[in-house]
């Protein structure tokens, strides 16, 4: 009795922990962001915007937020095509090596990313393919496309087929019914993990790095360069912005299929 | 209450869920050995008291006592209530023996006494050679018995089983209601049973108690509650009746003299002149042909013949609310609808109810 | 499963002649995916690798034996797995309390510790590194309430440690142990638990027995992803420990983006994929041996 007491006290302990160091190091963002002094002291001596008034000036952000969303959402939407079609097989097929496939598809996202950036750099460098847009798109599709199979598949594996099977008795083509039916029970799937494959693509420095050009710079590669050469609180504001941008896409997602549902990563 | 003292005792127990009341002072005493059903429909409550007895759920109000000890307040792993349930709930990632040893093993017993009673039992159950298996090679009766088994491992002082064989198909649903019944019986275990299945419970139980809305109307044997049904509800959830609505037209001694849309119809029983009442007589007891002495009569259109290999029945129109129901056996004459008959059936057998 | 015969369920644009036993038109769907991958991701990592045992035409080992005789690079495989290690130890111990707190917490309270697991995913790991530099600062915030708690008498040195490192990165990791956790906690049918209080389990014997074991599957998911991800990390260690602390990844970026010589980061990085490949391996293993079969 005294002991089960004890244990749930020490869950909750635990996960106040938790929350309080997830938490952390948004606070500080969000605080320095707003800090008048260029010096990161905490708490901030006074508030200021200049931080967001120079991110709306600085000349090489915009485009590299362009290409970061850009590709992002291009190399997402990608991954839900390719991802769903994929687990539509692994649920409605038999063939063997099913297992084995899906280790392998959910896989990039355990493999170091330095090294994949550099393999993929050498092999395009290969078979000649120099545009770096391609190159970064190509690349984030093996990102996202992970996040997507998984999510998705496990979703399909809980679906009644037969819900499919019924619409297609009641006069719909095979592929339409499995739109008509399928989507709407797979769209929290397609939300949770286009969200997630959405955000590793816009955070993702490993391979990014490895195919980018001068011309071409992705926003984690810009932050981190501007980190090194004159470090001030302006990349605070960039991220409180990125920050800001999320509360709202998780409102919209809380709005459409509640909160819970992005638990299924 | 012949038997002695009551080796389940349950007195005055009452549950709310949010200010609903789902079971409302409940008083129920089951004897050692005893084979015991719970029938209602769902929602009625026995899936609660269930739960409170085995103390998964607490009671707002009211006590447990099991052989002399007051349950109440003891948690559910210190009871030793066993529980089967609806859907079985094996263990996923352990084996057959496995499932069936676990309740041994958290009582600590030595590994030699667990290995002789899990043997025992699943061969109680016939199934001697599944040890190994995973749950999932199983079918759904044999996972019904492994169920059966596991809770039986530990020597439970009380079985509880809900609905154990409602996942079943018929024909095995039969089959193991009379070896759960067998199986309980040699084992002297004392068993309460809840079911929405009255062939169920007709079949199975020592005594049944029927309930509705939280409150138990009728707890007897099967006979008694099938022929002396307490109230209009038990009447009408235990087998078929024949049921019309009447006022009473006058007293004669012992009897009632009800009027229905039918004709009029003496009752065993007491009521003031004038009172609505409901008319009773089971199929069983409807004869068709002139009433003999000390039978009542009605006049009856056929409405409907309900073929059952071994016997039909007659369904009579009637007027809304009402049901007319006479059970012929199949070398009976033939009938068909639209026919006008005189049903006659014993005063004795007639049952009569205050109108709800 | 489905009763309709092969050849109902073909679609019409990949109308076949009539389908063997074994291949189905619906398998076929899983080619554009898997053929996309196998091209842009095995492929060249395949390539990477033949190309680490060829030396001017000819296969050789020379590189790796170069490389496994440096006692440098067994500080820094070492460096790499041991503080991989410490990150998924210390994101089990903090993840798994938290998922059960997730599975039990209802309404707005789950999804207010949802949106605390999500929302640092999207604040960026750059920025989010660079924001520990700042807590572990000798004025920061951790330290302030280190001193503060009275855990120490003065402030620890944080920055450019290892320990800092792990903690920055236990904090970006985390939400990667607790959601796989979550996700398998919350199929746990309740019956279960109830099932074994009736067979006298208490509530300890009932957590050891029924709920741990069922949770593996999302414990083994969780504890891959952190320990492949810890294993691979670069933002973090550059950022919060500079170039003090030599993991494999930092090796295999100075080698190819900083340096001339390409074979040191060559090696270095098939030595990580060999790391990464057994932690996919031998959770795929582990998966199945405690993934109850159906």
């Amino acid at each position: 009795m005294m002991l089960e007491r004890a244990a749930v006290v020490a869950m909750w302990t635990v996960t106040a922990a938790v929350v309080l160091t997830l938490l952390a190091p948004l606070a500080v963002t969000l605080a320095v962001s707003v800090s008048a002094s260029s010096v990161f002291n905490l708490p901030p001596p006074a508030l200021s915007s200049r931080w967001y008034e120079r991110m709306l000036r600085l000349r090489e952000l915009w485009p590299a937020v362009r290409l970061s969303v850009g590709i992002a959402a291009v190399s997402t939407v990608i991954s839900l095509g390719l991802g769903t079609l994929c687990a539509i097989a692994v649920t409605r097929g038999t063939f063997p090596g099913k297992t084995a496939l899906v280790t392998f598809m959910v896989s990039p996202l355990m493999m170091p990313g330095l090294v994949v950036g550099v393999a993929l750099l050498q092999f395009l460098r290969e078979i000649g393919l120099r545009d770096a847009y391609l190159s970064l798109l190509i690349g984030h599709v093996v990102i996202t496309l992970p996040y997507v199979t998984r999510t998705v598949l496990a979703s399909l594996s809980l679906f009644d087929f037969t819900l499919v099977e019924a619409a297609r008795t009641l006069g719909c083509s095979h592929p339409r019914a499995l739109v008509k039916v399928m989507v709407p029970v797979l769209a929290p799937a397609f939300l949770t993990s286009g969200l997630f494959a959405f955000l590793a693509s816009m955070d993702n420095y490993p391979i990014s790095i490895f195919l980018v050009d001068a011309r071409h710079k992705t926003l984690p590669i810009l932050m981190l360069q501007y980190l090194e050469e004159n470090p001030d609180p302006t990349i605070a504001a960039i991220s409180s912005g990125l920050v800001l941008m999320t509360i709202v896409v998780l409102l919209i997602a809380d709005r459409l299929v509640g909160l819970r549902r992005l638990a299924d990563f | 209450m012949p038997g002695g003292a009551a080796y389940l005792d349950v007195i005055d127990v009452a549950k709310w869920f949010r200010e609903t009341p789902v079971i409302e002072g409940l008083d129920l005493q089951v004897r050692a050995g005893e084979f015991v059903s719970l029938l209602g429909p769902s929602g009625c409550g026995k899936t609660t008291l269930l739960r409170i007895v085995a103390g998964l759920l607490a009671a707002d109000r009211g006590r447990v006592r099991l052989d002399g000890a007051d349950l109440t307040r003891v948690p559910a792993h210190k009871r030793n209530v066993g529980v089967v349930f609806q859907s079985y709930a094996l263990f996923p990632h352990l084996t057959v023996a496995d499932n069936v040893a676990f309740g041994l093993k958290a009582r600590g017993t030595p590994r030699a006494e667990i290995d002789a009673t899990v043997a025992r039992v699943l061969a109680l159950v016939r199934l001697a050679d599944h040890g190994a298996r995973s749950v999932f090679a199983l079918s759904g009766g044999q996972q019904q018995r492994i169920a059966v088994a596991r809770a039986l491992a530990v020597r439970p002082k009380l079985l509880l089983l809900d609905e154990p064989l409602s996942a079943l198909d018929r024909k095995l649903r039969e089959t193991m209601r009379m070896e759960l019944q067998h199986l309980l019986r040699d084992l002297g275990i004392t068993a309460i049973f809840v079911t929405h299945d009255q062939d169920e419970a007709l079949v199975m139980s020592d005594r049944v108690a029927v309930m509705n809305a939280g409150r138990i109307e009728q707890f007897d044997t099967p006979a008694t509650v099938y022929t002396r049904p307490a109230t209009p509800f038990v009447l009408d959830f235990v087998g078929m009746s024949t049921r019309l609505r009447g006022t009473v037209a006058g007293v004669d001694g012992n009897e009632v003299v009800v009027d229905t849309a039918a004709g009029r119809v003496r009752a065993p029983g007491r009521a003031a002149p004038g009172a609505a009442v409901l008319v009773a007589v089971r199929p069983e007891n409807v004869r068709l042909g002139a009433p003999r002495n000390g039978e009542n009569a009605l006049e009856l259109k056929v409405r409907d013949l309900v073929f059952l290999g071994s016997k039909t029945f007659l369904h009579f129109h009637a007027p809304d609310g009402d049901q007319a129901v006479a059970e012929l056996p199949a070398s009976g004459e033939r009938r068909a609808p639209g026919d006008q008959v005189t049903a006659s059936f014993d005063v004795g057998a007639t049952l009569v109810y205050p109108a709800p | 499963m489905s009763t309709a015969p092969a050849s109902l369920s073909a679609r019409a644009d990949l109308v076949l002649a009539p389908p063997r036993r074994r291949l189905q038109p619906v398998a076929l769907l899983a080619l554009p995916g898997a053929g996309y991958l196998a091209l842009a991701f095995a492929a060249p990592l395949a390539l990477l690798l033949m190309a680490s045992v060829i030396s001017e035409g000819r296969p050789t080992l020379a590189g790796y034996r170069t490389f496994l005789a440096d006692s440098f690079s067994w500080t820094v495989m070492a460096n790499t797995i041991r503080s991989a290690g410490l990150i998924t130890l210390i994101c089990l111990v903090a993840g798994y309390p938290a998922a059960f707190a997730l599975a039990r917490a209802a309404g707005l309270l789950q999804a207010a510790l949802l949106a605390a697991l999500v929302l640092p995913l999207s604040v960026g790991v750059v920025v989010k590194a660079f924001a520990w530099t700042i807590l572990l600062r000798s004025d920061g915030v951790v330290n302030r309430a280190l001193v503060g708690l009275g855990a120490v008498d003065a402030p620890v040195r944080l920055l450019f440690t290892e320990s800092g490192l792990v903690l920055g990165a236990v904090n970006v990791f985390l939400p990667f142990m607790v959601l796989p956790i979550f996700s398998v906690v919350k199929l746990i049918d309740p019956r279960l638990l109830d099932a074994a209080a009736t067979l006298g389990s208490s509530p300890l014997h009932r957590f050891f027995r029924v709920t741990l074991p069922l949770t593996m599957p999302g414990v083994i998911a969780g504890v891959a992803f952190v320990f492949s991800m810890s294993v691979s990390m670069y933002v973090i260690p550059t950022l919060l420990m500079g170039d003090r602390f030599k993991t494999l990844s930092v090796l295999i970026a100075r080698s190819f983006l900083f340096m001339r010589d390409r074979s040191v980061g060559s090696t270095a990085s098939v030595m990580l994929l060999l790391i990464a490949v057994a932690v996919v391996v031998a959770s795929a293993l582990l998966t199945r041996r405690w993934q109850p079969s159906r």
